[in-house]
């Protein structure tokens, strides 16, 4: 009798499951064969079979902001493997931990310029954490361990696998593949650091005690390092205000006293004037990114600055920072809250309601009943669940979104901030109703991003998703249309759609339920009904053309430079 | 104030591991000179020498961005006073009968070494610092310089410790 043999696409499979991944995205294609294949005969992994790659990057994207878990996508080589750029450089500027599988052409063709060819190692070095061309099927089950394990630890980020094949089909012993498998990890030049420096620590802890207006902005990192509780802690004993990124969203809840909402270019005025005023700013897991900062030179000017972070590089890369402190953020804060010391601010907190109260942000007024956006996200706030996952695309309804709901929960916003990849709202929605199937999935998304991937609707219909689709629909790519009014003297070159398809006969193609929702009356008689519906369905919401974000501070201006402070330019 | 910093990568010797440190230089804006790259005493580990044109912030961004690569091991800046800089350079000047003895003399005041003659030419190697290299091609200008090739730097630091 011959010993039991394992194939390389086999191996993928078997590794992934024993690493523990249940669910995969992917589009198969002629260099993954072998994998699907096998995929075929292995029920401890759900293939979610999405229409076109950049759905399945986004939807592993998706998948893994809400579940904490790496997700994982599957492709062809070539332009199977190109079609998940736009994902991977979108996880990529998120930190969001993703293994992408990508066939080759068998390692004989490599580099003959072969059929459906591509070097997508090549093409994913800067948009990857790491990246392997799996040369050897004896290093198959080392590299997909450490592609996992580079994914999720440390600060996460997307790797990808590129694996000829000729190695899918070649097959070693069972007894061979589990020795290999059971080599732990060597990674030298890997090593995360999680604990932070005490001196470090201590010298922010006193710097906490001397504040008289002391903020915290806390980003990302929240999240990932699951530091909600540490951090509420912080907030409430040492009494300092929290203001969020867009991917921070959540990451302390919005309903709080202390919550200033979110900060940045469409952040409110009170947390953004906060960044101006404050003394100290704590810098809890963010990356002083462009959209936060404005000019870097002016931010938080008047403030000693405290970074706490688990990547060394982002210490001083684009703001000088006074105590610097590289770890794991719920360490990191478990050991400064036990130095820290209760403290009261009350002036400061008072100073700070004076600028909410006069700068609310807020929803225009029907005045011949048409549909404003904000009023739109204004009445989602009140119907959806405190967990409700609200899925956004990119432009001026992600930034309503991120405006008019309260982010209570953790986990429960997924949108793209770094990247701004428009058509990611979709696939991005599948990944997190799949990740979270029990959760309350709504996706807002506009007209223009909505077309860049709606074949992925066929997917919502196929695993009967329960996803509600909100189309802000103001006939515009209304975020370009915005700067073209206040930058370009209202030149609206090529903003304007002109045409769209009809979305209730899309979804009617795709074999899902639509309205059109285009005026208030008929927004308030049905909307709470779609939302709290068990059924997915897509809403067309008709809305006005022009409004516009909000208070806005322009691209690398500063908070005195804010506009529209209270509403209107 | 931007000035050369002599970098040492040690990394594991994977393939592309030059691409990826220099795509990294590329996509960041940094600005790298020169590179050297060979084995070193430790099978399976690539010693990367690069010659960085940085201020002190970017430095210090050069240093932890390079380290973010995971097949690097160990990222070091070398000190100007503690260190040891070598370059080679073989270079091809004009050399007739006459001349060709002088180049020969001034050669051995630099420890150059004569690779090769043709009745028209020589090739000298010399190694050096990059100051003492300059000194002999400005002096070499004079008879007529037709090829040079150099190795760019590499470096090592004084005393027991790498």
């Amino acid at each position: 009798m011959s010993a039991e043999t394992i194939n390389g696409a086999r191996i993928v499979l078997e590794t992934l499951h024993r690493l523990g991944v249940t669910d995969m995205f992917g589009y198969p294609g002629g260099a993954v064969i072998p994998i699907y294949d096998e995929i075929y005969s292995f029920p401890e992994i759900k293939h979610y079979f999405v229409r076109h790659e950049q759905g399945a990057a986004h939807a592993a994207d998706g998948y893994a902001r809400v579940s904490g878990r790496v997700g994982v996508c599957l492709a062809t080589s070539g332009p199977g493997a190109t079609n998940l750029v736009t994902g991977i450089m979108t996880a990529y500027m998120d930190s969001v931990p993703m293994v992408a599988i990508t066939g080759q052409v068998g390692r004989p063709f490599i580099g003959k310029d072969s059929f459906q060819e591509a070097d997508i190692q090549g093409i994913t070095m800067p948009i990857t954490k790491h990246n392997y061309l799996v040369q050897d099927i004896h290093d198959l089950p080392r590299i997909i361990k450490e592609a996992y394990f580079i994914a999720g630890t440390g600060r996460p980020g997307p790797v990808l696998i590129d694996i000829p094949k000729d190695i899918q089909t070649e097959k070693i012993s069972m007894t061979e593949y589990n020795k290999l498998y059971e080599v732990p990890i060597q990674l030298e030049g890997y090593d995360p650091t999680y604990k932070g420096h005490q001196g470090q620590i201590k010298k922010a802890a006193t710097l906490i005690k001397n504040a008289k207006r002391p903020l915290i902005i806390a980003g990302a990192g929240v999240l990932k390092s699951g530091a909600v509780d540490e951090l509420k802690a912080l907030a409430e004993t040492a009494h300092i205000p929290v203001t969020n990124t867009l991917v921070g969203l959540g990451g302390f809840p919005g309903d709080h006293e202390l919550a200033l909402g979110m900060v940045g270019m469409h952040g409110s005025v009170a947390a953004n004037n906060s960044t101006d005023e404050a003394d100290l700013v704590i810098a809890a897991g963010i990356r002083f990114h462009d959209r936060i900062t404005g000019h870097p030179d002016f931010f938080c000017k008047k403030a000693k600055i405290i970074h706490i972070d688990i990547d060394p590089a982002e210490i001083d890369k684009n703001v000088t920072i006074d105590v610097p402190i590289v770890g794991d953020l719920k360490r990191v804060l478990t050991e400064l809250n036990a130095l820290v010391e209760p403290a009261k601010h009350e002036a400061w907190l008072e100073q700070i309601r004076q600028w909410q109260e006069e700068y609310p942000i807020v929803v225009p007024e029907s005045t011949d009943g048409e549909l404003h956006p904000q009023y739109v996200l204004s009445e989602l706030n009140k119907i959806v669940k405190d967990d409700a996952i609200i899925v956004s695309d990119v432009g001026q309804h992600q930034m309503w979104a991120a405006q008019f709901l309260t982010h209570k929960k953790p986990h429960t916003i997924v949108t793209s901030g770094g990247a701004g990849t428009m058509g990611y709202g979709l696939p991005a929605a599948i990944g997190a109703q799949v990740g979270a199937p029990k959760k309350q999935v709504v996706l807002v998304v506009g007209d223009g991003g909505f077309q860049m991937t709606c074949e992925e609707l066929m997917m919502v219909r196929q695993y009967n998703l329960p996803i509600k689709i909100v189309i802000i629909n103001n006939g515009y790519l209304g975020m370009v249309r915005q700067w073209q009014q206040i930058f370009n003297d209202r030149r609206y070159s090529y903003v304007d759609l002109e045409m769209s398809p009809d979305f209730l006969k899309l979804a009617d193609a795709f074999d899902l339920k639509a309205a059109r929702l285009d005026n208030v009356e008929t927004f308030n008689k049905d909307f709470k009904s779609y939302i709290t519906s068990d059924e997915s369905i897509v809403l067309d919401c008709r809305v006005e053309r022009e409004d516009n974000v909000l208070p806005m501070i322009p691209a690398g201006g500063t908070v005195s430079g804010m506009m529209g402070k209270k509403g209107v330019l | 104030m931007a000035k050369e910093h002599q970098v040492l990568v040690i990394a594991k010797n994977t393939p592309g591991i030059g691409t990826r440190i220099l795509a990294l230089f590329n996509r960041r804006g940094f600005n790298v000179t020169k590179m050297t790259s060979g084995i070193t005493n430790k099978p399976g580990y690539a010693r990367i020498t690069l010659t960085v044109e940085a201020d002190d912030r970017i430095l210090d961004q050069v240093q932890k961005q390079i380290y973010k690569l995971i097949d690097v091991v160990k990222v070091k800046v070398f000190e100007d006073h503690d260190v040891v800089c070598r370059e080679l350079m073989l270079i091809k000047v004009k050399a007739t009968a006459t001349t060709r003895s002088q180049i020969v003399q001034i050669a051995d005041v630099y420890r150059g070494n004569v690779l090769d003659i043709s009745p028209t030419s020589m090739i000298i190697e010399v190694i050096g610092s990059v100051e003492k290299l300059r000194g002999f091609i400005q002096i070499m200008e004079t008879y007529g310089i037709l090829e040079i090739a150099k190795t760019g730097i590499t470096a090592m630091s004084r005393g027991e410790k790498m």
